[in-house]
């Protein structure tokens, strides 16, 4: 039977060794693996200045489009607006007016205008250049 | 203290990051080594388990509140690291965590990176044979020469309690190498 006593024996090591060179590389070795940093994102909900922002360009667009939809309907032009704008304004001119007009429209014309056959020939009795056509 | 506070500020700052990073691990990268391999005895698992380490340290530095040593906060993830180590290799061989500290101090006599005699041997395997908290114990104290303030930091034993099981630790071990 030994008489062992650690305290007695000198001091007794591990035994264990790293390689050479193990701890000249481990630094690199670790620092490569480290996770890069990272910008922090703070949500949009916590920034109380963001929200507000938000909320204000909200409102004005929704103002604005109410806004401009109400004027665009307010601004349609009555029909004796356009025809006194095509008769004193534009450079259209009569005959281009004939040209545009179908059947049905002349048809829609004689009903409204109503012109009897007497106011026709008073007309043309009193205009000198018809004459040729009554000639004929 | 101060020293410690200002040191973890630079460990913070991304513009002074880098080079306190490299002062850390050269001042704890072999204190750090030694214990890791004292618990896991394989160099390529120490390698392993100590840059998990290191990597863990840097992650959660932010978080680190000072309360305890830098010193013993960094002993402590090691330590668990290596603990965690075991167990995972445990469970994937399925054998006890006992067999797998016996295993791995088996093969001491073929590793390159022991270079222990017969009686370092010898003392090895009567360490295996101890209760994991005794081993820690005896390990932290009669390889690495910690005092038992420091122990009880890292492991949240007291100092009492960590004297009576480094006393038990070394009786047994002495009635194991008796025996052979």
């Amino acid at each position: 039977m030994k008489n062992f006593k650690l305290d007695n024996e000198p001091k007794i090591n591990s035994g264990f060794k790293a390689p050479d060179d193990y701890f000249s590389t481990l630094t690199d070795i670790v620092l490569q693996k480290l996770p890069q940093q990272e910008t922090k994102v703070i949500p949009l909900y916590r920034k109380k200045p963001v929200w507000l922002s938000a909320a204000a360009i909200f409102m004005i667009l929704i103002g604005g489009s109410l806004f401009f939809k109400l004027n665009t309907t307010t601004a349609q032009p009555d029909s004796t607006a356009i025809e006194n704008y095509l008769v004193y304004q534009s450079s259209i001119s009569e005959y281009d007016l004939y040209q545009k007009l179908d059947a049905d429209d002349i048809a829609e014309l004689e009903q409204s205008i109503g012109v009897s056959n007497e106011a026709i020939e008073d007309y043309i009795s009193t205009q000198n250049n018809y004459d040729i056509y009554l000639t004929e | 203290m101060e020293d410690e506070k200002a040191f973890i500020s630079e460990l913070l700052n991304p513009a002074t990051q880098n080079a306190a990073f490299r002062q850390l691990m050269a001042q704890y990268g072999r204190p750090l080594y030694s214990h890791i391999r004292n618990i896991v005895i394989d160099h390529d698992d120490t390698d392993d388990v100590l840059q998990n380490t290191f990597i863990k340290v840097f992650k959660n530095l932010p978080d680190f509140k000072g309360e305890s040593k830098l010193f013993s906060w960094m002993y402590r993830i090691a330590t668990n690291e290596a603990i965690t180590f075991i167990n995972q290799r445990a469970k994937k061989s399925g054998i006890t965590n006992e067999e797998v500290r016996q295993k791995a101090v088996q093969n001491l006599q073929a590793d390159t990176y022991f270079e222990g005699d017969a009686l370092q041997i010898q003392l090895q395997q009567a360490v295996a044979t101890l209760p994991e908290k005794q081993q820690l114990v005896f390990k932290m104290k009669y390889f690495e020469d910690l005092k038992y303030e420091e122990i009880s930091e890292i492991v949240g034993t007291s100092v009492g309690a960590l004297k009576a099981s480094y006393h038990h630790a070394v009786k047994k071990i002495e009635e194991y190498i008796n025996a052979l």
